[in-house]
């Protein structure tokens, strides 16, 4: 009970807040890594190209960003540092291992979302709603993409589209979403 | 469009390794990183948090285990100089014998 009511808290600061805290508190850096792994991953496999190995620098983007801590002092905004490092990381490994091909990105092993099974009854029923209010070319690669955990290439084959296409799609998709569920925020 | 005038389609190429141009521009720009940010959601297959943290906590043991090293080495060191066998030179000869 106690803990959740500090990963509210925590959810509640700033980045800037997050870091100065991150020190001497690491739920506070706890906090920093959920809200950007996503981002820091993704930086690093747009260059390694491998989805294990992206993982594995990501993870230590953010080790080495913690010991970086006391040296940060918010000339740049949080996730452009974490971007810095991450960057910086996975070229020096490029540069290290050459087999690392940059021509085609891998498919990423998708997570399927289980933020669904944490949400209360209405917020789900509310979401479902604003989900089918939707329409169906924005829905449909929403859908495959948020519940049945298909990656952006897999859901351009499935629909028949191309992969700039589904990307737009999905990113629309989620603002409207978004907007339709900021009473809950 | 962003301020920056970069669009989407641009950014795409980026992120599938067709534009690398753009890699000092991203590195530097909020809205760029705030798009792509929103477009690598859910990629990640695992969470980090457990991992990460664990390494930190080992490193953080290490550290407090190096220095207490350190400070277990500096004081058989200093203990050797005052109580080792050097330290009986100095003593005067032929006292043992009185």
């Amino acid at each position: 009970m106690g803990q959740k009511k500090q990963h509210v808290e925590y959810a509640e600061l700033s980045d800037e807040e997050l870091v100065a805290a991150s020190a001497a508190d690491l739920d506070a850096f706890g906090e920093l890594i959920r809200r950007h792994q996503d981002f820091v991953y993704g930086a690093a496999l747009r260059i390694v190209r491998n989805p294990v190995v992206a993982q594995d620098l990501a993870q230590e983007a953010f080790v080495r960003a913690h010991r970086a801590l006391p040296g940060f002092r918010g000339q740049a905004q949080v996730r452009s540092w974490l971007y810095r490092i991450a960057t910086n990381l996975a070229l020096n490994t490029v540069q290290r291992r050459k087999e690392y091909p940059a021509e085609t990105l891998p498919e990423t092993p998708s997570r399927s979302d289980p933020a669904s099974d944490a949400v209360n009854e209405a917020l789900r029923e509310d979401l479902e709603e604003a989900i089918a209010e939707l329409p169906d070319k924005l829905k449909r690669p929403l859908v495959l993409r948020e519940f049945d955990g298909l990656s952006y290439q897999e859901i351009a084959d499935a629909l028949g589209l191309p992969i700039n296409t589904v990307r737009t799609r999905i990113l629309r998709g989620r603002r409207a979403l978004r907007e339709r569920m900021e009473a809950w925020r | 469009m962003r301020d920056c005038r970069t669009s989407d389609e641009r950014l795409f190429d980026f992120v599938d390794g067709v534009e690398p141009s753009l890699e000092d521009h991203v590195a530097g720009c909020d809205e760029c990183q705030e798009f792509l940010a929103e477009l690598w959601i859910g990629e990640l297959p695992t969470d980090l948090r457990e991992p990460v943290l664990r390494q930190i906590r080992f490193d953080e043991f290490l550290r407090e285990v190096g220095s207490l090293t350190a400070d277990v080495a500096g004081a058989m060191g200093r203990a050797l100089l005052e109580y080792g066998p050097g330290a009986d030179n100095d003593e005067p000869e032929g006292d043992d014998e009185e």
